[in-house]
């Protein structure tokens, strides 16, 4: 888990969901971009197991190259606002791998807890084999309501478990409601919303 | 532009894969020495770190 408080949730339909981008068929930014790369990267390690997911990978690959040669070949225009854009992307999704990865460990350390194995917590969800697989790396979104139920039957903080991460679109929107509160106890940090915690009592976020 | 005397790149290409090439890092040599010291064990563990290998 990054330091800091996490109080603002990204919504359920902005994480990184393979289904959603093989659905469009194209990448719309660059957090999609680099979510979609990371993606690529789980799928790589998981066909070993799931050679079932061989063909969604292919095809996200391709979209990924559709994206890559319409944005950033010889050809495009790539300026310093995108270079830019494309930082704060990278920077998010490395984050949220981070916190999937981080995720997926604590869950497994449970589920050997209590000798039980990834497909025995499917079946208590109600997912499959491939889609358990899906989940626990973060290539699909975990529903809030499997959230739930791993979090009251392993008692892991919900932090633990819910990804906190603004989306750019997000926080360009906060960054500028923030300019106009002119509260100088808040403001907008590359990692986070976080409040000046040398203006705070310290008790409040811990 | 890439230019070899300074830009670095390190590639990962997929024989099993149609092989396929994608880039994986990329920097300049002085970025490369302080990233990965010149060794392949801390290259392995920069793979590691960034869930390129288990």
């Amino acid at each position: 888990m990054a330091e800091g408080p996490w109080f603002y949730q990204l919504g359920m339909k902005e994480q990184p969901d393979l289904k959603r981008i093989l659905k469009a068929g194209r990448l719309s930014n660059e957090l999609d971009l680099e979510s979609a790369l990371v993606m690529d990267r789980k799928l790589r390690l998981l066909l070993e197991d799931n050679p079932e997911m061989i063909e969604s990978r292919s095809r996200l690959r391709a979209i990924i190259k559709a994206y890559e040669k319409l944005h950033w070949s010889k050809e495009s225009d790539v300026d310093e606002i995108r270079i830019k854009e494309n930082d704060i992307a990278e920077s998010i999704a490395e984050q949220e791998r981070i916190f999937l990865e981080a995720r997926k460990n604590i869950i497994k350390q449970n589920l050997s807890q209590f000798k039980m194995t990834q497909q025995d917590l499917g079946l208590l969800l109600g997912h499959g084999k491939t889609y358990m697989s899906e989940l626990m790396n973060g290539i699909s979104p975990f529903g809030m309501r499997d959230l739930i139920v791993v979090h009251r039957l392993f008692q892991i903080e919900l932090e633990n478990l819910i990804p906190t991460i603004i989306s750019q679109k997000d926080r360009i929107r906060i960054k500028a409601s923030i300019d106009r509160l002119n509260n100088p106890m808040i403001k907008l940090e590359k990692e986070d919303l976080l409040f000046a915690r040398s203006n705070l009592s310290s008790n409040l976020w811990h | 532009m890439f230019n070899i005397h300074v830009h670095r790149v390190l590639i990962l290409i997929e024989f099993a894969f149609e092989g396929e090439a994608t880039v994986i890092w990329y920097g300049s040599h002085d970025e490369y020495k302080t990233n990965f010291k010149n060794n392949k064990t801390t290259i392995k563990k920069w793979l590691k770190a960034h869930g390129f290998i288990n």
